[in-house]
């Protein structure tokens, strides 16, 4: 078995592999094979593992192995300390399969953390433990790739990486492909987005730290934009990602905060003391000028807001990506002079009426017979919505 | 369609004897917390003894970590998701007396050893910090009578921090807002009594608008609808005394076509596999709009009202 696992985990860590997991695939065998790569880095490689052979060749032994571990009620911390090396490989590479399997196992979790955590000052075994992660929030699988669990982990090997004295900007190209990657398999991933705007906020932090290489954390806060912008533009209805551009162009001073907290966490019981001062004693924060970004952006989101009929994505892309006023009036432009195009119909919107907490259409007429008029007024009332629910905070 | 009650019974009754499975392993970690979605959802449908009480009592107490938590299996590690499904099936079944006092302080040692200096709260020693673990928590703490000012104060200041200019809350500070996690802080605030801290009127509006045209609610903007959020959108809109503002007969008919009407239990969304999870959120909801003569569910704790009129209501006299 161990070797059998030792061989799955150099595949898993490999980042020049992509992991797939087949719930009904064509052999009952974990198996190898090729695919071009989505992130466009060239050929790359594709695990395909079946989600049987998975249970029965690696998670049932592996499951046995730390069940046999957890037989007496001595602390983890114990046991570890008690291992030899080559079981405490054994141990590490059991618990990296067993949480391709169940991410939210919580006991695996531990100490799968406390291994890497003992494992900190070997910058090939994070190195490694990072790629794993990247792997597995790659994965086709929405449990993996969306799992909050493996988020953490994996923000606690960045933060690791940082402590180290490591530049986090010289890996974050592979941390915005894991992101992008992650949010292309999963529509909407609240956890990858919200990695994301942690990462920005502790750029923006660490910029302002005095530390030597503020300045590329400062160039970095403003590659995380253009990326973050490229990605809402070619999915302009993912509420996520959009909600994160906002937190990236103008974070609120309790999201910084936030983040300066979530990485101190991150730090409890395994880095280097240094970086600890470094994280509580930051200078001024500087504020990284998004002013031509902001405005580029609205006149996208205005486009957004006039040529689709759906608000519910662009609400939050207008308050958190700000430009409210200008926005509004761009809206309140169109609405009016829809109203002249269609005296009729814009007369009809006298009908929409605020009602449990949505403005609705109170008795219009049917136009089952006249789809056009049928298409406007559908538009004019979502358009009229959007207004009217733009205004609250237009006032606020 | 009709409300397939005895075959939601038999598919929970069953699940606990499928050993041989080799799902049921893996979902090993989850046993707690699956066991506390089947009684609950066995309760609401006045079913309680189709699972019998000596045997859940019996695995509940299996699972005590010396740490003093509850894990999800026996010799697991203590975590507050299970702890908290232990402690509310304990209650659900009257066996709370089933702990020493000294047990019980030492289960409210291990929630409170999980606060951090700004009032969140970690699920465990892992640090994964999350609105779900001060609901879960407080929530907990709340059953067992145990809440303290300084655990409160330092709970509502965080979920506080979490709310969002739609009148929505996420996760943490500045999140994006998310159906569940308005359901955990909204349900933080009610046990606490600090309702008044909610924009009522913007949060309900956020609310309803999760109705989408076939009946079913999402979780946030432009998301599908999934059974689930029958109960963390209602009871939300429920706790704010909003519960008019979705349309309830299109709610149901959404519920009842998520079910299987062959086996038992319901799936997310229609036509897709059921599971116990999605099966005692749906019937919750139900429960929640007056539908299928159910046992009245408490928006604030989903466990039946009749036992959680008994909880000690903060602040304590």
């Amino acid at each position: 078995m161990e070797q059998h696992n030792a061989d799955l985990f150099r595949l898993l860590s490999n980042p020049s592999f992509l992991l797939r997991i087949e719930k009904f695939p064509p052999e009952y065998a974990a198996q190898l094979h090729f695919t071009p790569d989505a992130l466009g880095h060239g050929a790359r490689s594709e695990i395909l593992l079946n989600k049987k052979a998975l249970y029965f060749k690696f998670f049932k032994p592996n499951h046995d192995l730390i069940n046999g571990l957890i037989g007496d009620t001595l602390h983890w911390l114990e046991k570890l300390a008690a291992c030899s090396g080559t079981e405490l490989e054994a141990i590490y590479h059991a618990t990296c399969i067993l949480l391709l399997v169940t991410n939210d196992h919580h006991t695996i979790l531990g100490v799968h953390k406390l291994i890497v955590y003992q494992m900190v000052a070997d910058p090939v075994f994070i190195e490694t433990e990072f790629s794993l992660l990247q792997n597995y929030l790659l994965c086709n699988l929405d449990k993996i790739n969306k799992s909050s669990t493996l988020w953490l982990m994996y923000k606690k090997v960045v933060v690791i990486r940082i402590a180290n004295g490591q530049d986090a900007t010289s890996f974050l190209d592979s941390l915005l492909a894991t992101i992008k990657g992650s949010g292309e398999s999963h529509y909407q991933s609240y956890y990858a987005w919200e990695f994301c705007s942690w990462l920005s906020c502790l750029f923006r932090h660490l910029g302002s730290t005095g530390v030597p290489e503020g300045p590329r954390y400062e160039t970095a806060v403003r590659e995380i934009y253009a990326a973050v912008s490229e990605f809402c533009h070619s999915h302009p209805r993912d509420h996520s990602a959009w909600t994160c551009l906002g937190n990236v162009v103008m974070p609120s001073e309790r999201k910084l905060t936030q983040a300066v907290l979530e990485t101190m966490q991150c730090l409890r019981d395994c880095a280097p003391s240094g970086f600890h001062s470094v994280m509580e004693k930051p200078g001024p924060r500087k504020g990284i000028g998004f002013l031509g970004e902001i405005l580029l952006e609205v006149t996208w989101i205005s486009k957004y807001a006039l040529n689709q009929s759906s608000s519910g994505f662009i609400k939050s892309m207008v308050v958190q990506v700000a430009g409210l006023p200008k926005l509004l009036g761009v809206l309140s432009d169109r609405l009016e002079s829809l109203k002249l195009e269609s005296p009729l119909l814009g007369g009809l919107l006298e009908s929409v009426v605020f009602t449990n907490g949505y403005w609705d259409v109170m008795g219009v007429p049917v136009f089952d017979d006249d789809l056009i008029s049928k298409a406007k007024m559908s538009d004019m009332v979502e358009l009229y919505r959007l207004v009217e629910w733009l205004k609250r905070f237009a006032t606020s | 369609m009709s409300f397939a009650r005895e075959k939601h019974i038999a598919y929970i009754d069953a699940l606990n004897k499928k050993q041989d499975d080799y799902e049921y392993w893996l979902s090993e970690h989850l046993r707690m917390n699956g066991l506390y979605w089947g009684l609950t959802a066995l309760c609401l449908m006045k079913s309680p003894d189709t699972l019998p009480r000596d045997d859940v009592i019996a695995f509940i107490l299996s699972c005590r970590d010396p740490n003093g938590g509850f894990g999800a299996f026996p010799r697991h590690d203590g975590h507050l998701l299970s702890t908290l499904s232990a402690v509310q099936m304990l209650a659900t079944l009257d066996a709370l007396d089933v702990l020493a006092p000294s047990e019980v302080d030492s289960i409210v040692a291990f929630i409170m050893s999980l606060q951090l200096e700004n009032g969140a709260f970690q699920g465990d020693l892992f640090g994964e910090v999350d609105t779900r673990f001060v609901y879960t928590a407080i929530n907990a703490l709340s059953i067992l009578g145990r809440l303290t000012p300084t655990v409160v104060d330092g709970a509502v200041e965080f979920i506080s921090q979490c709310a969002n200019f739609d009148g929505g809350y996420g996760m943490v500070p500045g999140a994006e807002s998310h159906a569940a996690q308005v359901f955990t802080c909204v349900g933080t605030l009610a046990i606490t009594n600090r309702l008044d801290l909610v924009d009522q009127e913007l949060l309900g509006s956020w609310l309803s608008e999760r109705q989408l045209p076939n009946g079913g609610l999402n979780g946030r903007p432009e998301k599908l609808p999934d059974v689930c959020y029958s109960w963390w959108v209602l009871s939300s809109l429920a706790i704010i005394d909003k519960l008019h503002w979705i349309d309830h007969a299109k709610l149901y008919e959404f519920i009842l076509k998520s079910q299987d009407d062959k086996d038992g239990g319901i799936s997310d969304r229609p036509d897709n596999q059921a599971d116990v999870y999605h099966t005692v959120f749906g019937i919750a909801g139900l429960s929640l709009m007056g539908y299928e003569d159910l046992v009245e569910v408490d928006p604030v704790y989903c466990m039946p009202k009749s036992v959680t009129d008994g909880f000690k209501k903060w602040p304590y006299e």
